[in-house]
């Protein structure tokens, strides 16, 4: 039982930390956004809608991390796997963002063509694709710093970005080492 | 004379390697504005000036790289300098900012506080800060790489994203090792 509590932590811990990052990039987008459209009557998105966001990339990447072919290139250099897992998950991005409104409109009584329809011409809309560029661009810093903290080390690249924060800890590992 | 030649490669392949990156940043990033932007009639950079500014950010970096107080926290963790270079930079483009519309207007011909009052009418301009928003997360993005890549070692985080490229390079390095 503490493990599947200890697990259930460290998963959530993971969902959070993505989520913060996406979240918090998506703000900064919603911000340049908003100052670069202000005094026109072009429609941005809500700064809660920002946040929201960057919850559900976390949700979808944590659902394609399940998938048996997203490490296809273990041992090889990174970028490799950086170009692949960014495509997959910006692909899975485009399937959720169809699948929201034909979700949504299927839910409303709308018949699957219709559905399907709105789906399609909301996916079209020149702000979604806006939307995926950001994705995308915050999609490759994200698994180029997972990747590289895959090689590194989880625990030294934190080590090396914010310092020795447990002593002790540290003092041990020195002590494997040696 | 070779030494000197090889000094000037290296720095002319930094220049040329940020100033890559952030001209394709900021192309991506007109592509997206230009998208959120359609119909509304605001009016969006062009890719030339897009181009252009990552060159002029890759100018300015080397010329604050050259400050004696750029590398402030030797042997500190990373998030000091990433913090602290990453500020210096933007207040380096925030100064570039204002300064470009006075010199402009000084060489045509204004006086000094029509000058001083019209370059601050145009660095106050929203557009301006959506800029700056993006530039600012392009910097942090940079400047962790660059710190990393720093404590890594260069040639290393090299091989750890693009593998070996040569058997050559791999038998100098095994023998640098030992």
């Amino acid at each position: 039982m503490p493990g599947v509590v200890a697990k259930a932590k460290e998963e959530f811990r993971k969902i959070l930390v993505i989520a913060v990052f996406f979240s918090a990039g998506f703000c900064l987008i919603h911000v340049s956004n908003r100052l670069l459209t202000e005094g026109s009557h072009v429609e941005i998105a809500s700064l809660a809608r920002a946040i929201f966001g960057g919850l559900i990339v976390a949700k979808v990447l944590l659902l394609v991390d399940v998938l048996p072919f997203v490490n296809a290139f273990p041992g090889r250099p990174l970028m490799r796997n950086i170009v692949w897992k960014s495509s997959i998950y910006v692909a899975a991005s485009v399937i959720f963002l169809y699948i929201e409104p034909l979700l949504k409109n299927l839910f409303r009584g709308a018949g699957i063509l219709v559905a399907n329809s709105r789906a399609w011409q909301e996916l079209m809309l020149p702000r979604t694709w806006a939307t995926l560029i950001w994705v995308a661009m915050l999609m490759v810093v994200f698994v180029t710093l997972k990747e590289l903290s895959g090689v590194v080390g989880k625990e030294q690249l934190k080590d090396m970005v914010f310092g020795y924060r447990d002593k002790e800890a540290a003092q041990s590992r020195f002590r494997d080492a040696a | 004379m070779s030494r000197a030649d090889s000094t000037l490669k290296q720095e002319v392949g930094k220049f040329l390697a940020t100033a890559l990156f952030f001209s394709t940043g900021f192309c991506l990033i007109l592509v997206a504005e230009r998208l959120v932007a359609r119909g509304a009639g605001i009016e969006v950079a062009s890719f030339v000036q897009a181009v252009y500014g990552g060159f002029i950010v890759a100018a300015i970096l080397l010329v604050v790289d050259s400050l004696p107080f750029v590398n402030a926290f030797p042997g500190k963790p990373l998030i000091g300098n990433i913090v602290w270079k990453s500020s210096l930079y933007i207040a380096a483009s925030l100064v570039y900012r204002y300064v470009k519309p006075l010199v402009k207007y000084l060489f045509q011909g204004m006086s000094l506080p029509a000058a001083a009052s019209g370059a601050l009418q145009e660095f106050m301009l929203t557009r301006r800060w959506a800029i700056e928003i993006w530039l600012a997360m392009l910097l942090v993005v940079y400047v962790t790489m660059r710190e990393l890549g720093r404590a890594i070692g260069r040639e290393q985080l090299k091989e750890m994203l693009f593998g070996r490229r040569g058997k050559p390079a791999k038998e100098r390095y095994s023998r640098d090792a030992a």
